[in-house]
């Protein structure tokens, strides 16, 4: 049985596989997203907070991040930004329950590749994923 | 049956995540519906069809047991599929008890939840054919195949329901052709032992040396040649239905062993003294005239009346002329599906003339008849010329024009020597006295066929 990777555990591998960085504070649902992830062949580190994820992104290389942006303590578009500060061309996967929110704020995380409106199907993650990492 | 359009699956779990998840894996194959608890979930049962339940089993409003058992009594074949957490494990298995398909442990893995769905639709769609085909072979069966609209044979049909759930010995009565099996099969598809086997035993069709042993069954050494044990049809019968056809032509040896297997419900293989009880009910039949043979000495007294518990007589077709047009269009149908023709029919004219018919060989002849002229006949309507070359439509030349009675007589002769002849054109045309060339120009002409 799967389980959940803890971000302090991870080691630093080179697989060849594309890593793919997955923030969201539900369980369940980033359970579930890791599964098909690693199913469609990418390796996933998982965290269920910005603060934790900001570090997480500090010590290791991510081809991708998936970012929630309603996430408890600092929210997902602070996370961005932090990650944008540290590299600036890191690829970001929004999910976001109101996505209309995301889009007409006036500090809308740049460059982002892919806003995922929640709740989304597996074929619609991989396919954001897909996209976003073919933009390289 | 759900076949080419999604199936529909209701999530119910209070934790939204835990609804998501389902969501995502879900929504791309099926059509999926979220409620969050006992109540928003019965509100959905009572208005949609819905397939499959994943049912969380600790709700706030409810117990998910007592929604398992409610949507069960709703409607049986919605596989339910329990949601539980690891420390729930031993009420999931009771849940399962109580009808549940499987259940699920959180956090679940995807394939798991994929492969369990699938496996219960798959079951659920088994379920629902065999539903619909056993729906079908009884309507089809007892209707389709017994068919007649003349009140004697609408008796008949009442006559075996009332007595179908008895165990009380049937004995039909009829005509060479007149459908003695079909009543005998439907007396048995229509009482509660249908689901056990019903085993016909052709008493005209077994030697009298071999159908002691046919019946009974024996051990291996019982006789020369017996090189195994061998279970009888009495016994393969038990807990069904034991049909003997051509009852008459048992000899009086058999019928009195027959009677006595009847009475005391029991009987010895070959070869054996080990006593095998019996819980066959009889039904047999004839066409001959049992009390005449009785009177003659041919068929023993005792043993027909242990039979005649329920006598059914089957009239032949000729005493119910009405079904004639039915049972022909019955048998063109059954053909015209079968080649993939259908709207086939026979014309008014055709139609008369067979109803006036005697049918000697009763129904299976009209059916035989309908085989052959559907077959040989290539026009969606079968006309009295297309039965010119049976003896039926002969009577009924006098009717047509001239022109076309002499194509029909003509058709028919050349027909009848080309039969006697193997097909022969040489020696059919020195019979008939004309040139090869022109022998071969009339069949053609006049459709005859080699």
């Amino acid at each position: 049985m799967f389980s959940k990777v803890c971000a302090m555990d991870v080691k630093r591998q080179s697989s060849g596989k594309k890593k793919i960085l997955l923030v969201d504070d539900d369980a369940g649902v980033m359970d579930v997203c890791t599964q098909m992830l690693q199913h469609h062949g990418y390796e996933v580190t998982t965290s269920i907070s910005g603060e934790e994820a900001i570090d997480i992104f500090y010590d290791m290389h991510f081809d991708l991040v998936i970012l929630d942006m309603g996430l408890p303590g600092i929210d997902g578009l602070s996370c961005a930004k932090e990650m944008r500060k540290q590299k600036n061309d890191v690829k970001i996967v929004i999910s976001s329950g109101n996505c209309s929110d995301v889009l007409s704020g006036k500090e809308s995380p740049c460059n982002c590749f892919h806003i995922l409106q929640k709740p989304f199907t597996m074929s619609e993650l991989i396919c954001a994923v897909s996209n976003a990492m073919g933009r390289c | 049956m759900n076949t080419s359009k999604k199936a529909t699956i209701l999530v119910v779990d209070d934790e939204n995540g835990v609804r998501q998840s389902f969501n995502m894996v879900l929504k791309d194959i099926y059509q999926v519906l979220l409620s969050a608890s006992g109540r928003e979930a019965w509100e959905i049962l009572e208005k949609k069809k819905i397939d499959i339940v994943l049912l969380d089993i600790m709700l706030p409003d409810a117990n998910g047991m007592d929604i398992l058992q409610k949507i069960k009594e709703m409607d049986p074949n919605t596989e339910v599929i329990m949601v539980t957490a690891v420390k729930e494990i031993q009420t999931a298995v009771k849940a399962i008890k109580l009808g549940a398909y499987e259940y699920i442990i959180k956090p679940f893995i995807v394939d798991d939840v994929l492969t369990i769905i699938n496996r219960a639709l798959e079951k659920k769609n088994l379920i629902e054919q065999v539903i619909y085909l056993k729906d079908e072979l009884n309507r089809y069966g007892y209707f389709e195949k017994i068919v007649g609209s003349d009140k004697k044979m609408l008796g008949i049909f009442d006559l075996i329901q009332s007595i179908c759930d008895s165990d009380g010995a049937v004995l039909i009565q009829g005509e060479s052709g007149t459908g003695k099996e079909l009543v005998a099969r439907a007396v048995h598809n229509q009482s509660s032992r249908k689901n056990h086997p019903f085993i016909v035993i052709n008493c005209a069709a077994i030697p009298m040396t071999l159908m002691e042993s046919e019946l009974f069954g024996h051990i291996k050494g019982a006789f020369t040649g017996a090189s195994s044990t061998i279970m009888g049809k009495l016994e393969l019968a038990d807990k069904g239905t034991a049909f003997l056809d051509d009852i008459d032509c048992l000899d009086v040896n058999m019928q009195a062993k027959l009677l006595r297997v009847i009475q005391e419900k029991e009987f010895e293989k070959l070869g054996s003294n080990k006593v095998i009880k019996t819980d066959v009910r009889f039904v047999a039949a004839s066409n001959k005239d049992l009390p005449d043979l009785i009177e003659k000495g041919l068929f023993r007294g005792d043993l027909f009346y242990r039979l005649n518990v329920f006598p059914i007589r089957i009239p032949p077709l000729r005493e119910r002329r009405g079904d004639v047009e039915l049972l022909l269009q019955h048998f063109l149908d059954l053909h015209s599906r079968r080649r993939g023709r259908p709207g086939r029919s026979f014309s008014r004219e055709a139609i008369n003339a067979l109803t006036e018919y005697d049918w000697p060989g009763n129904v299976r002849e009209l059916q035989n008849l309908v085989e052959r002229v559907a077959t040989i006949t290539k026009d969606s309507v079968i006309g009295l010329k297309d039965l010119a070359t049976l003896s039926i439509g002969r009577k009924h030349i006098k009717d047509m024009p001239l022109k076309e009675a002499v194509n029909a007589f003509e058709k028919q002769y050349i027909t009848e020597v080309l039969e006697s002849v193997d097909y022969s054109r040489k020696r059919a045309s020195e019979i008939l006295g004309v040139h090869r060339n022109t022998l071969l120009s009339r069949m053609t002409e006049l459709g005859i066929k080699e």
